[in-house]
This record gives C-alpha cells, sequence and structure tokens, in this order.
C-alpha cells in the first residue's frame, strides 16, 4: 500500500512534536505516554485513513461509514480533519441512538408488562445523552428517583427488576444493592450478602475477603426507607405503582394509604411499613441464609459514613455513591473496556478495592489489579475535571494517538503497551453487523417497536430494548389506522411488516445482543453458529440472490452491464462499501475476474457475500 | 507474527485446524501425583444436565412420605431400589441396566454457580471466568490426538445452557451448540450454487493474513462450518425441518429431550467426530407445585421425559455395534445429574421444594460402569449421605462426579496446565476444600 503524504508526514513527526498538535489540546493518554518523566515513551505509528474511519465510526457510532463519509473523508486534506470527523460523530444523531442504547444497556432497561415503562426510561436516557449531561446527572435521576412507574420518565425498570422476583423484603433490598455497586461502582458485592468475607473470598477479591456481612447490610439499610406503594387499592396496575421514601420530607403519609408491595409474604399488605433493616430472618425466608444482626444502621460499605441529620437515606446514599472515586473510575474504565476491547480492570464489574492502587494491594502482598493504574487515575481526574463530561471522555480518547494507531502485525513499537495487543480486535456488535448489512445492501427500513410505531426507527442502536423490533408493536394499531401507518413505512402489507421484524430480531439475537430480560450480557464470541448465520442465514442471503434481492445488487449489476463500472472499478467499490479498505492487488484481480466472468446480480451478490464472510467485515 | 491463511492450514494436521498461535504459550505442569490410573472403559460420553436441582426424594433417592403422591406408584424393585413407577415406567423395567449415585454434595446452592461448578470443576468466579473451559472441552483436547481425516464434527457438543466455552483451549474444542430440540440453524444451504461462492470466498482468505488469535479463531470456525456443511449425513441429520416425523414416540409432553436423544444416538454411530456430548432437560426448580399434573413443567412431567429419553438412549445404544467395543452402550458412558437437589420432607407452603446441596443423586450408565448398583446411601429422609458408597472415608462430590467422567473416558483427571492467559494454574478438577478429587471406583468395580 502507498503511504499518503498526510501518513508520512505523521510518522515522521511522531517522535518530535507534541501530541497536542496532533490531538488538538492537551490529550491525558498522550500524556501519560509521552510527557516528560513517563517511563514509557512510546512512538506509535498511526493507522490509515481508512482503518481509523471504519475504528473510530464503529466504534462511537455503532456502524460502518457509509459511502459518501469514506468519499469525503479521503478527499479532505486537511491536517485536523480526523479531529473534526470526530466532533462531527460525537454531534450525531446516530451517536444518541448508540449511546442511549448503551446505558439502556447497562441498567437492563426492557419491556414490563407495557412498553411505556421501558420507553419512558429510554427517551430519558436519550435526553440526557442527547443533551451531553454529566454521568452524575443520569446515575443521580436513576437512584435518587421517587415517583410514579409510568409517565413521560421513569427508571422504575431499575428498581423493579428484581422487586417481582422476589417476594422477600430482605433480599430485595439486597439484591438491589448488589446491583447498584456493580453498575455504578464496578463492584460486584453479592458475595458479601450471605456471608462475611473471610474463608471465602481470599482468592477471588482482597477488599471483600476483609468485609463482614453486617457491612453489606449497612448498605441495604440505604434502602429499607424506600417502597413500592399502590395509591389506591382498587387500582393495583403496574402504571399505579409508586416509589417513595418515608423518610422524604416530601413524603406526606397520612395522605396515603400504604399498600406495600414485598413488605412480607403478602403481595402488598396493609400494615406500616417498618422502614428499617432488620437483619433478623429465619431459613426458609427468602433464599438467603438466615440473617441475625438486629436493627442495622445504614453506613456505606467503602468508608462508614452515614447519613447526614435529616437527609433521607436514599438521597444520602446517591450522593456518596457520586462523590466516591470509584464512581468516576468505574465510567473511565467501562469506556476503556468499549474503546479498547478490555478495561483497565476486566470484566469490567469486577473491580477488587483491595488491589485498588499500589500502596494498598502492597498491604495484601499482591500487585495491584488495574493494568495500568497510573493513566487510568489520570483518565480519571480529566473525567472528574470535566464535570464527569462522556463526550470529552470520549474525545480524549478517540483523539490519542495511542487509539489512533496502526495495531497491525509489526508496526507498534517493540515493548509496545499491553493495549496494543490483540485484545483491541473485535467481532463487531450484533446490532453493528445488522445495521451494516441492511445500509451495504440498502435494505433497511423502519423497525416497529411497541409504544413507538409513531416515530420512524432505522437502526438497531435506536431500539429501546433486546425484544425489538417485534410484531407485536402493532397490538395498538388497528383497521385502517394500523394499514395506513404500515403503508406509511413502507410495507406492502402486515405480513411483510412482520417478517420483517422477525428476521431483524432473529439475526440480532444470533449475533450474540444481550438479552435484557434474562440478564444475558452480549456475546462477541467466535462460534459455528455465527459463522453459519453468516454464510446461510436466509434474512441475509434471500436479499442476496433469493427473491427480494437487494436493490443495491441489482443496480450494481446494472452499471457494470452497462459499462458504467469496470469489473476493477465496482470490485474496489465493493471493498471499501463493505469491507472500508483497499483490496490488494492480487484481491482487486481475483475479484475483477469473478465479475467478469459473472457479469450479473448474481456475481455481484456472490461478491458481496464473500465479502460479508471477510473476517475483515465481521471483526474490527 | 504475519500468517497467512493457507500456511496456517497447512500446519495444521489434516486441516484439523489446531490454532499454533498466541495461545500455545501455557505448558503442561509438573505432576503432583505419579501412577494415577484412570479407567480408561468408556470412548464416549453423554452427559445430562438436569437443570434447575431435580427433588431428589421424589426421583433418583425416592424416599416414600405422606407427601408421595398416589399416582407416583412408588415401589420396591428390588436391592434396596424404590421407584416412582407411575412416572417414570420405562426405567422401572430397565433398572438393570443403570446404576444411581446417591448423597453427592454440591458445594453451590444458586442454579448459576452451581451450573457452572458442574460443567467445569471450578467454583465460578468472575475474573477467571473466561479462560475456564467446560469439562466437555477438556476432554475434546485431550483426545484431539484420535481425530480421524474424515471426521466433519468438532469433538464436543452442547445441547442447551452453557455457562463455560472452550476457554483458554483452542477454539476446536468448544463445543457445537446444538438447539435443545437436536437441530443446528442454517447448516442447510443452496449445494448447487455453493461452490462456486465458496471458491470465491476461500481465495480471498487465503490472500489475507491472520493478524491475531481472535480472528484464526473466526476463522477456525469457519472452517469447522464449512466441514459439516459439506457432509450430507448430517445436513440430514441436523438441519431445521430435517426432524419431522423422526420423532416416532410422540405420548409424551414435551418431544425436545427425546429428540436430542435421538440425535445423540445417531451421531455416536455415524462416528463423525463428536465424543463428548452435554444433554439438556431443564426446569426441576420446583419451588411450586411440584407433584401438579396439569402442569407440563411440574416434576411428573419431567420425569416422563426423562424416562423416555433415557431408556431409548439405553436400548438404542445397546442396540447398536460400538467402534471397540460389542455395543455402543458398552462404550458410552452416560451420567445424568442436577446442579444440586431439593429440601427434603414435607412441601413447602408453596407446594414445592427449594434449594438443598448436601445428598442428591446421579443416574450412571454404559461406558464400564456395572449397571443395578446403588451406590451410597442416604439416611431415612434421604437429606444427608449415611453410606459414602465408596472407599473413600467422605461423601463424594460434584468434582469427584467431573473426576470419574475425566477417568472413564482415560483422561488424568489430575492434570494441570501453567501459565494459563492469566498467568494462573488450570486444574482439570479444581482442588476443593476438600482436597483432591477421585473416581467413584464402585460404579466401576
Amino acid at each position: 500500500m502507498t503511504i499518503r503524504p498526510f501518513q508520512l508526514s505523521l510518522l515522521l513527526a511522531l517522535s518530535t512534536i507534541a501530541p497536542a498538535a496532533l490531538a488538538g489540546g492537551g490529550n491525558p493518554i498522550d500524556g501519560h505516554y509521552r510527557g516528560a518523566g513517563k517511563k514509557q515513551v512510546l512512538a506509535f505509528a498511526p493507522a490509515d485513513d481508512l482503518t481509523f474511519l471504519r475504528r473510530v465510526t464503529l466504534d462511537l457510532i455503532g456502524k460502518l461509514p457509509t459511502p459518501q463519509q469514506i468519499d469525503a473523508f479521503l478527499a479532505d486534506d486537511s491536517l485536523d480533519k480526523r479531529r473534526v470527523y470526530i466532533d462531527e460523530l460525537l454531534a450525531s444523531e446516530a451517536y444518541t441512538d448508540r449511546w442511549s442504547y448503551y446505558f439502556g444497556e447497562l441498567f437492563w432497561n426492557q419491556l414490563l408488562i407495557t412498553g411505556d415503562i421501558r420507553n419512558g426510561f429510554h427517551d430519558k436516557i436519550r435526553a440526557l445523552v442527547a443533551e451531553d449531561r454529566p454521568w452524575t446527572e443520569m446515575a443521580e435521576f436513576v437512584l435518587g428517583y421517587t415517583g410514579a412507574t409510568s409517565g413521560e420518565s421513569s427508571p422504575m425498570v431499575f428498581w423493579l427488576l428484581e422487586a417481582f422476583d422476589n417476594d422477600y423484603r430482605l433480599d430485595y433490598l439486597d439484591d438491589q444493592i448488589g446491583y447498584i455497586t456493580s453498575t455504578f461502582l464496578g463492584v460486584q458485592t453479592d458475595c458479601i450478602s450471605c456471608h462475611d468475607g473471610a474463608n471465602h473470598l481470599e482468592q477471588v477479591n482482597k477488599g471483600l475477603s476483609v468485609m463482614k456481612r453486617k457491612q453489606f447490610w449497612g448498605m441495604s439499610a440505604f434502602l429499607a426507607k424506600s417502597y413500592f406503594y399502590y395509591p389506591n387499592r382498587d387500582n393495583t396496575g403496574f402504571d399505579s405503582l409508586e416509589l417513595v421514601d418515608l423518610d422524604d420530607p416530601g413524603f406526606n403519609e397520612s395522605s396515603l394509604p400504604l399498600y406495600v408491595l414485598t413488605e412480607d409474604q403478602e403481595t402488598f399488605s396493609l400494615t406500616r411499613p417498618g422502614g428499617e433493616y432488620m437483619a433478623e430472618s429465619a431459613a426458609g425466608e427468602g433464599m438467603r441464609v438466615p440473617r441475625k444482626g438486629g436493627m442495622i444502621e445504614p453506613r456505606y460499605l467503602f468508608t462508614g459514613e452515614q447519613p447526614r441529620e435529616g437527609e433521607p437515606r436514599r438521597k444520602a446514599l446517591t450522593r456518596m455513591i457520586l462523590a466516591d472515586r470509584q464512581f468516576a473510575r468505574n465510567m473511565v474504565n467501562r469506556m476503556w473496556s468499549h474503546f479498547f476491547g478490555e478495561g483497565f480492570v476486566e470484566p469490567v464489574t469486577g473491580w477488587d478495592m483491595g488491589r485498588i492502587d499500589p500502596e494498598t494491594a502492597a498491604q495484601f502482598d499482591i500487585e495491584a489489579q488495574p493494568r495500568d493504574y497510573h493513566l487510568m487515575e489520570a483518565l480519571t481526574d480529566a473525567f472528574i475535571t470535566s464535570g464527569y463530561n462522556l463526550r470529552a471522555l470520549m474525545r480524549d480518547v478517540c483523539n490519542s494517538t495511542l487509539y489512533q494507531a496502526d495495531l497491525t502485525a509489526g508496526a507498534a513499537p517493540k515493548g509496545a503497551s499491553y493495549w496494543l495487543n490483540a485484545q483491541r480486535t473485535r467481532r463487531m456488535a450484533s446490532e453493528a453487523i445488522v445495521d451494516s448489512v441492511y445500509q451495504i445492501l440498502e435494505t433497511q427500513k423502519p423497525y416497529g417497536v411497541t409504544g413507538m410505531m409513531d416515530r420512524t426507527i432505522l437502526s438497531a442502536w435506536a431500539l429501546p430494548g433486546t425484544i425489538e423490533p417485534s410484531s407485536q408493536a402493532l397490538n395498538g394499531l388497528f383497521g385502517t389506522q394500523r394499514l395506513a401507518r404500515l403503508r406509511q413505512m413502507g410495507y406492502a402489507s402486515e405480513g411483510d411488516f412482520r417478517q420483517y421484524q422477525e428476521e431483524a430480531s432473529l439475526l440480532l439475537n444470533s449475533f450474540g445482543r444481550s438479552q435484557r430480560f434474562d440478564q444475558l450480557p452480549r456475546n462477541d464470541e467466535a462460534s459455528i453458529q455465527v459463522a453459519l448465520t453468516m454464510m446461510n442465514e436466509d434474512a441475509i442471503h434471500k436479499r442476496l440472490i433469493g427473491d427480494e434481492r437487494s436493490p443495491f445488487v441489482n443496480s450494481q449489476a446494472a452499471l457494470l452491464a452497462a459499462n458504467v463500472h469496470t469489473p476493477e472499478s465496482l470490485a474496489r467499490a465493493l471493498f471499501l462499501r463493505v469491507l472500508v479498505r483497499e483490496p490488494t492487488p492480487l484481491e482487486l484481480s481475483t475479484a475483477a475476474a469473478h465479475l467478469e466472468a459473472n457479469a450479473n446480480a448474481d456475481g455481484v451478490a456472490d461478491l458481496v457475500w464473500a465479502l460479508f464472510n471477510h473476517h475483515d467485515f465481521l471483526y474490527k | 507474527m504475519d500468517v497467512n491463511r493457507r500456511t496456517f492450514l497447512a500446519s495444521c494436521a489434516g486441516g484439523l485446524a489446531a490454532n499454533a498461535l498466541a495461545r500455545q504459550r501455557w505448558r503442561d505442569a509438573p505432576r503432583l501425583k505419579d501412577g494415577v490410573e484412570t479407567r480408561g472403559s468408556a470412548r464416549n460420553l453423554v452427559f445430562i444436565l438436569l437443570l434447575g436441582g431435580p427433588s431428589q426424594v421424589d426421583s433418583f433417592d425416592l424416599k416414600p412420605g405422606p407427601y408421595t403422591p398416589d399416582f407416583f406408584e412408588a415401589a420396591d424393585l428390588g436391592g434396596g431400589l424404590r421407584w416412582p413407577g407411575g412416572i417414570m415406567p420405562k426405567l422401572a423395567n430397565l433398572a438393570d441396566r443403570f446404576s444411581i449415585v446417591r448423597g453427592i454434595s454440591a458445594m453451590e446452592a444458586v442454579h448459576r454457580r452451581a451450573m457452572y461448578h458442574l460443567q467445569t470443576g471450578h467454583r465460578l468466579n468472575a475474573a477467571m471466568m473466561r479462560e475456564i473451559p467446560h469439562f466437555l472441552s477438556v476432554m475434546s483436547y485431550k483426545m484431539a490426538g484420535e481425530k480421524k481425516a474424515g471426521d466433519t464434527l468438532p469433538t464436543a457438543m452442547v445441547m442447551g445452557a452453557n455457562l463455560a466455552k472452550n476457554g483458554f483451549l483452542a477454539q476446536e474444542h468448544r463445543g457445537v451448540e446444538i438447539g435443545s430440540s437436536g437441530s443446528l440453524d442454517n447448516l442447510s444451504h443452496d449445494f448447487e450454487r455453493y461452490s462456486k461462492k465458496i471458491g470465491l470466498l476461500q481465495e480471498m482468505w487465503d490472500m489475507a493474513a491472520t493478524p491475531n488469535q481472535r480472528i484464526a479463531d473466526h476463522l477456525t470456525t469457519q472452517d469447522q462450518a464449512l466441514r459439516m456443511m459439506a457432509d450430507p449425513d448430517l445436513q440430514a441429520l441436523l438441519s431445521e425441518g430435517a426432524q419431522g416425523d423422526r420423532s416416532s414416540n410422540a405420548e409424551y409432553y414435551n418431544q425436545d429431550f427425546y429428540k436430542q436423544c435421538e440425535v445423540v444416538v445417531k451421531l455416536l454411530e455415524l462416528d463423525k467426530g463428536a465424543r463428548v456430548f452435554q444433554m439438556y432437560l431443564p426446569g426441576w426448580d420446583h419451588h411450586q407445585e411440584i407433584y401438579s399434573r396439569i402442569s407440563t413443567g411440574s416434576l411428573p412431567s419431567l420425569c416422563g421425559q426423562f424416562d423416555n429419553g433415557f431408556a431409548y438412549l439405553l436400548e438404542s445404544l445397546a442396540a447398536k455395534p460400538g467402534v471397540n467395543a460389542p455395543t455402543l452402550l458398552d462404550e458410552t458412558m452416560i451420567v445424568a445429574m442436577g446442579e444440586f437437589g431439593r429440601t427434603i420432607s414435607s412441601l413447602n407452603r408453596d407446594e414445592g421444594r427449594d434449594h438443598y446441596p448436601y445428598a442428591f443423586p446421579a443416574v450412571v450408565a454404559g461406558g464400564g460402569v456395572i449397571p443395578g448398583r446403588l451406590i451410597g446411601a442416604t439416611d431415612p429422609l434421604g437429606g444427608y449421605p449415611v453410606d459414602p458408597g465408596w472407599s473413600r472415608n467422605r461423601y463424594i462430590t460434584v468434582n469427584d462426579m467431573i473426576a470419574t467422567m475425566f477417568s472413564a473416558t482415560g483422561i488424568d483427571w489430575t492434570e494441570r496446565i501453567l501459565d494459563t492467559p492469566s498467568g494462573r494454574l488450570f486444574e482439570f478438577v479444581e482442588t476443593s476444600i476438600l482436597g483432591d478429587a477421585f473416581e467413584i471406583n464402585t460404579m466401576f468395580e
């Protein structure tokens, strides 16, 4: 491959010029690797434009760059075009889709009985992402929410996940705390919800190994004043359920009958709730081993801090979590994992607070857990200083020399950081595969989403949950209204609509999207099943060679027949479109020979099929 | 390291892609014990995961009480075996073909953790989850040298839920995941058109470098998929729609388990390289209405499904010639068990039983297992082992069950590997708080 002048200048410049000149500001990552006095001074060669373009587009908006984006980027010869492109992506609607999905997945947002609750939460997240609100604000909204289940924007899915599975209140509180610490702090504390850490967790988690079950109860006690209740006993529908805090000054008990869910074994009870964490339970009450500890005071697990005078407990917990440096680290680590394939700590919910830094770890006679402690802390500082601004963090990452480095074998400097190893290579996310296939074949139609049939949703990342798209979405529409909307969306019939949703859902599941209802994380491992799906699944196949052949395939075949495209120019265009790279000379001649011998739609389809099944499509 | 795909594949014996890249950094650890003798009585293994925790006192370690429904027809079949013939009639007549290990102890009482333990011989540790393989993958790794040139299937096949994959072992040792009704989606294809397309694809692959392990793994799966697609026998057996009327026995509820049994028997008969299987009959988590005759998910229904499928396995495998032994059953060990048991004595207030890890059974047969035995005994309520049933002076654990499956297939379960990707020592079966795991010799001697 020829080296463009732009790259050459970078190659030459890397060892001498300041990274700020490349990144458009003091980049904390570059500063860490290249600043004065740092141990690791590494000269990373930059990836070529197309590699960068594909990488950053997939990471920031979850799909491949379009041919228009590719052409424009290649034609642009300004020195700061990468920075400009990153900013364009960060400002795009597709960014809002992608990162709303990210947080929906983090909170396991899902359909509960009706789509309204899920969709309200989704829309709220979307607004926070679109408006570039800080991570603290999103966390505060979720953790501190009081009020109705339904409505414009309620995070009640987060609070209700375990509520119906678990009819024993103390277990519910414990489950919810485990869920809160893993989501917001990256620490799985569930182990010590049943037993002390000692004699159990020494080999698993040093920090937890010295904690006691009673300390965990102290965390649960922060939730002891919080209840779900029905304001009106005659209406125990889901949407009438509310979340209240007995110690909230705004809560007026006298005006409200408390029909409380999960206070005891009854579905709801008329008795006034206790409002305390009474750690007294017998075998068979709930799923955990019996508790014996009396009334538990709320104390923050990692510091022992208690609520202030008059401060409602859940507000106090929220305040403490947000003030905890681990809250910021957790998000920095999750982002690092997203952009580099592996976090400073992996899995991202596997933090060991006993190994958080070298000094603490030394007390346990072990090394610190984070891969690159100093870089992690530098980024955490930058994140906090930015006001927990997610876009700023991503901007720093994407503009860093490290992120933009050439990762092909031999290009990385000798002794290069861990981050340049093969971990960076990952399979495309399921949603990205489906979006990209449909984008390439020009077969994307609006998705049908329960409770959102009035919107035009054209990306898997814009879906509010993982049981979508679904033909169930039609349920709220009747008669002519239904038909009219389907026509508007471009569907010939109801059957056509249903089939499209089912196929998209099947593809998304086959490629391993998360299953929020079962709390199964996404799966991007290589498997025979994935290989078979990519090669043979009819939802893709029929759009290549079947009766529903993609208009794109037909149009390219027509251009070839009309000699607008030569076999070479079409082959190159297809490589760019599907793999976002130039073909090698050998690949070009092979593909062109194939198109020469099969100058028809089948021939074009076969080449697209071969490119879809090429690892340079599925992996990044 | 840049590896051209063609040279990469050529470096793998017979095209059976043994991933030769980064994974090979680890090495065998020095032996702790010398002279471990493995049984080697089974060429194949069928491990049946009864997920949910079957109630032992209502099934394989039946303890009739006032709670036992009449329709269970609890009866003494002789030799100390009490059996609910009303819900497992076929096996009542085949009691001389299998044995039961009673009083096994699980170390976990939560589904996910216990299931993971049963599938790996290791207790779940989130930090190490990615590198710990399913024990079937370890078997595949140890059996790699016995692969035949014409084998179109990987050694391990997994039906149903699976919390552990190949871990740090090479991609080829990952179990092929088959649907719980025994079919594999997208195996079928348009053969007529295929050769041209695949030819183009393979040419493209050949030109590309294999830059790292993840992509090498993906290429391995594509090779495996292509090999399976090219095998018409597998097409006929595993493709969706291929099953249709194969299941002649329609008298019971859900037919999925029976279909799995048919597929496994057929695959063993075809001998296409698949030798160790996980089968899957879930739904035993009967916290409520355990005896319901209305619910298709209740214990009587699941026992019926098990009875039907397991009887079929025993009879079909016994009727077919083996590769190295008179019958397939002689060389195929079958082990059916849950991840733990359920509470004993009377039912809970929801007429169900809750999790209970201290004494649960496994049903074992074939592959050198002496049939018709009851190994170990529990107290009259079924709550604790009173006779461990083997020469060791302690109760049998899940680890011992896994060690026994390794031993039967000729694999030294005390093997260890140094320097896994996380830099740790990997023991085939983890040393537990009770110390080493042992083969349960009384199954065979």
